[in-house]
């Protein structure tokens, strides 16, 4: 049997009813964390007509591309170029991750390796910003970059993230495990403090690089209240801002519903992907973010 | 890199001795060591220095200011402040975040504990691993995505809560219409599709907790609700502590499923102090009023954050 009970955990000499209670009470538990997921997925693939009735089926029987064709092509709303808010979404969500690995892996170097005075004092500073709630600043940074005229542009999506503490943290505890004597060789060698980061440090931190760029990356994509305060203009609108458009011009009739998951399903697409494709180390940087360092 | 070197010099010698020509190279090491220290943190600082300190400066300016985006902006004191205690919807902000949070808190918390410790229990690393993962997964998608899902589920004539009571012979539930359901339907949501990271968290400390510790208190004679409360309680803290002060700032702070499901109606019965930041802001453009309502949450929160900071500098070394 595959699925046993550690004793350590439940009561000295758990018996076998016990473990099934177990193993029935997190299957179910797993079920509904995940039921929302899969209606959705089986009411999108569903034709419109069949979506809003009762009972409804939780079986996909005919499975079908209306609402994702309904969808792309903006049928019943005005205005709604998907293809271009997702191809938006992308293009700054890679910009701003090249960007943020860039910036921290610097920064984390030499946070980690160098001595200047202050260096820790500022990394604490850096650090306590990830404390404080994002809507007590974000009024002002929309005035701000509202006054240096970025709203309604690329920049405004890439360049406020760029200096992520989080980021930070996470590649400055790596490369303090990093062992000394390579880096002391290579300067026997007369490599430079800028080799020393790009031919040492980059790819022994190769692991720790995918997770910051997979968790940065599914982080843009996902951001949805920065763009909405600071995009107003259609064509330049992230797949999320898009999406809630959409929600607000067709919401209320049940067949819309169609669309409403298939625009749920279209915006998780990426990050689920990530996920499965990178799941250890996405579950082991949440796990260093917060407990370990 | 500045270097000017000869030609012919920077050739026929290693680097470093054509890196001695430079002025600034006469320094000591340690000197160039601070001087590289700062030049590779020079970039972040940058972006920090505008995107992040500059805002908080600006937000203490803004909450003492009448703002418009065209127009002149005048001093007023502490009139925004009045403005947010007085007003009757930052009041019932403040008390449904409140709320909201006392809703999610405690029982995300105790669910996410329960689910790792099922999880925990089971000896294949395997099955360890896809369970983690299937609770993970619903977190990884978008909040928005999330909150248009629950739209669906929630809806009147044919969303699948109202399906379920109908089997069961039970009247229909206006859900996110009806003014007492809909904020706790909101939490509802939230602590059925955000446990993801708080089960990740609790798992890996649990699986931390050394068996030779069980064992110890096992030898010591300890019974199995004594070995929890003397092993298993003291090593989960710092976990559970992490896992309470991110949840509760987050759930202070809600605003996308308010935004996707109620936009705070019915009767601003779900006006969150998120929500009424945001209006303030893009409905009525009393940009003024947004900052002194996000100071006061700062200050509100501050306790919350002391705690995290406190959990910060055990875990970072220097």
């Amino acid at each position: 049997m595959l699925l046993t009970v550690q004793t350590r955990l439940l009561p000295e000499g758990a018996n076998s009813a016990l473990r099934y209670v177990a193993l029935l009470l997190i299957l179910l538990l797993g079920a509904v964390s995940l039921f929302p997921l899969y209606w959705a997925v089986v009411t999108s693939f569903t034709h419109p007509q069949d979506v809003a009735i009762i009972p409804p089926s939780f079986v996909l029987t005919r499975p079908v591309l209306k609402n994702y064709i309904d969808l792309i092509q903006g049928t019943g709303v005005s205005n709604a170029p998907v293809v271009r808010w997702f191809l938006n979404s992308v293009f700054t969500g890679v910009a701003s991750t090249l960007g943020v690995v860039l910036v921290a892996s610097l920064a984390g170097y030499s946070f980690a390796r160098k001595q200047f005075p202050g260096r820790d004092k500022l990394f604490w500073i850096i650090i306590s910003t990830m404390l404080v709630p994002a809507w007590s600043t974000i009024i002002a940074s929309y005035v701000l970059t509202l006054k240096l005229g970025m709203h309604d542009t690329y920049w405004v999506l890439i360049l406020p993230g760029i200096a992520s503490p989080f980021a930070l943290f996470l590649f400055r505890q790596f490369a303090m495990t990093l062992p000394d004597e390579l880096f002391q060789a290579a300067r026997i060698d007369g490599a430079h403090e800028l080799q020393l980061w790009w031919m040492i440090t980059l790819p022994l931190s190769r692991p720790v690089l995918a997770t910051l760029a997979i968790f940065t990356f599914v982080a843009h994509w996902n951001d949805f209240l920065w763009p909405l305060l600071v995009l107003n203009k259609p064509n330049i609108y992230t797949m999320p801002v898009g999406v809630s458009i959409i929600m607000y011009q067709i919401q209320g009739a049940g067949p819309s519903y169609g669309i409403s998951m298939s625009a749920a399903i279209l915006m998780s697409v990426l990050p689920i992907l990530a996920f499965l494709l990178m799941q250890r180390q996405m579950i082991q940087g949440i796990t260093i973010g917060s407990l370990k360092g | 890199m500045v270097q000017r070197t000869d030609s012919a010099d920077s050739i026929s010698s290693p680097p470093v001795s054509g890196l001695k020509r430079l002025p600034w190279l006469r320094m000591t090491y340690s000197q160039q060591d601070k001087v590289w220290g700062y030049l590779l943190i020079a970039p972040f600082m940058v972006f920090f220095l505008i995107f992040f300190i500059l805002p908080y400066g600006m937000v203490i300016w803004l909450s003492f200011v009448d703002w418009h985006p065209r127009g002149v902006t005048e001093w007023v004191a502490f009139q925004n402040y009045v403005d947010v205690v007085e007003m009757p919807s930052a009041q019932k902000a403040m008390v449904n975040s409140f709320y909201y949070a006392l809703m999610v808190v405690p029982t995300s918390t105790i669910l996410s504990l329960l689910t790792a410790i099922l999880i925990v229990s089971l000896r294949s690393p395997t099955l360890r691993g896809f369970f983690q993962a299937t609770f993970y997964l619903p977190g990884v998608i978008s909040g928005l995505a999330v909150a248009i899902i629950w739209r669906f589920v929630f809806d009147f004539h044919v969303g699948v809560l109202n399906y379920a009571l109908s089997l069961i012979s039970l009247e229909p539930v206006n859900w996110l219409g009806n003014i007492y359901t809909a904020l706790p339907s909101l939490a509802g949501m939230a602590v059925v599709s955000s446990n993801g990271v708080a089960i990740i968290i609790f798992c890996a400390a649990l699986l931390g907790i050394p068996t030779s510790l069980y064992d110890a208190a096992a030898v010591d004679g300890a019974a199995f609700w004594r070995k929890h409360w003397s092993v298993t309680l003291p090593l989960l803290t710092p976990a559970l502590l992490y896992v309470i002060v991110v949840s509760t700032l987050g759930a202070l702070q809600v605003f996308v499923p308010v935004f996707v499901l109620t936009r705070g109606g019915p009767v601003h019965s779900t006006m969150t102090v998120g929500y009424y930041i945001y209006n303030q802001l893009i409905f009525y453009g009393n940009a003024g009023t947004a900052a002194a309502a996000g100071l006061l949450l700062l200050i509100a929160t501050v306790g919350f954050t002391i705690v995290q900071f406190r959990r910060f500098s055990q875990v970072v070394e220097f």
